[in-house]
């Protein structure tokens, strides 16, 4: 059994602040927490264009955790949200376990998205809005993604790390230009 | 036939259909945690206006005003938004004077650059309105 070092909330904020780290959160994920979230990065981020799309890029991905949240909220490794802050962008990152299996669909969209320029975003955000599917509450309509990066207006960045034979952890980490 | 009110929450928005005024009115933030559940009466309902708009005796001479002022909406809510413009566009090929009125932040680019794309794709005219936050 391992011991929590009384040290730890210093050496913890000392690493949040080396990294322009605002606002973290770790535990369980569920639809409530989106609006908590929402309401804490109000002070952290300033009114404005980047503001809009910060907001609007935390719900996205935050709602693609909760989508996984069945296989997220499981120790170790639950899923984590993380806003920081440097001098010119702001970042969202979000990080959850993933079935392996579902990494090659993912990895290829977000491939996809990295080496489309707008026109191309817009392109296959609107073939996919008009494709006729009905969304399904545990897949999303498949357009976070696309949405995300056309929002970011920066490439997405993204690691997967296995964990094991059959999940990996799954970091998702977006951009935005803090003056537009 | 009698008009559509869903109280706002906190993901998602007021919604007046009044078949009164013909003012059509969604306003708030969209992201609701069911969007099957949120959207489906919401579109029955407009079926249902469609046929009921059509036999009227007096024919229907005053403008549909649908004031969208979505403050934001997530990219599941994207889809169903979607399904409802088109059923605006086929009224309006039906002869109803559909008037679309698309409300955003000054500050939000992409929630008018969502609106022209909406514009583009369906071919009904968009009528854009900037507020100041």
């Amino acid at each position: 059994m391992g011991q929590v070092p009384t040290n730890f909330a210093f050496s913890l904020n000392k690493t949040m602040e080396e990294h322009f780290i605002r606002l973290s959160y770790s535990g369980e994920f569920n639809s409530d927490l989106i609006g908590v979230l929402l309401g804490m990065s109000k002070g952290t981020v300033q009114m404005g264009t980047a503001q809009k799309k910060v907001y609007s890029i935390m719900i996205e991905s935050l709602e693609n955790v909760v989508r996984h949240a069945s296989s997220s909220n499981e120790n170790p490794y639950p899923a984590i949200f993380i806003l920081a802050q440097d001098d010119e962008y702001h970042y969202v990152c979000t990080g959850n376990k993933i079935h392996n299996s579902e990494i090659p669909p993912l990895k290829a969209k977000l491939e996809k998205s990295v080496n489309c320029n707008k026109e191309q975003l817009r392109a296959w955000y609107n073939e996919v809005l008009t494709n006729g599917q009905i969304p399904s509450d545990s897949e999303g309509a498949g357009l976070g993604i696309i949405d995300m990066a056309i929002k970011s207006q920066e490439s997405l960045h993204f690691v997967f790390t296995p964990i094991n034979e059959e999940n990996s952890f799954f970091v998702l980490k977006i951009k935005v230009k803090q003056q537009f | 036939m009698e008009s559509l009110i869903i109280e706002k929450t906190g993901t998602t928005p007021q919604l007046h259909f009044s078949i009164e005024s013909y003012v059509f009115l969604m306003e708030g933030e969209c992201r609701p945690e069911n969007v099957l559940t949120y959207f489906t009466p919401i579109l029955n309902w407009l079926n249902k206006f469609k046929t009921w708009a059509n036999n009227q005796n007096e024919p229907i001479t005053k403008a549909l005003e649908f004031d969208f002022k979505l403050e934001y909406y997530n990219s599941s809510s994207a889809k169903f938004l979607f399904n409802i413009f088109e059923k605006l566009k086929f009224l309006q090929a039906q002869g109803f004077n559909v008037k679309m009125n698309w409300y955003y932040d000054e500050l939000d680019e992409d929630l008018l650059e969502n609106g022209k794309e909406f514009e583009k794709i369906l071919g009904l005219e968009f009528n854009y309105f900037p507020q100041k936050g």
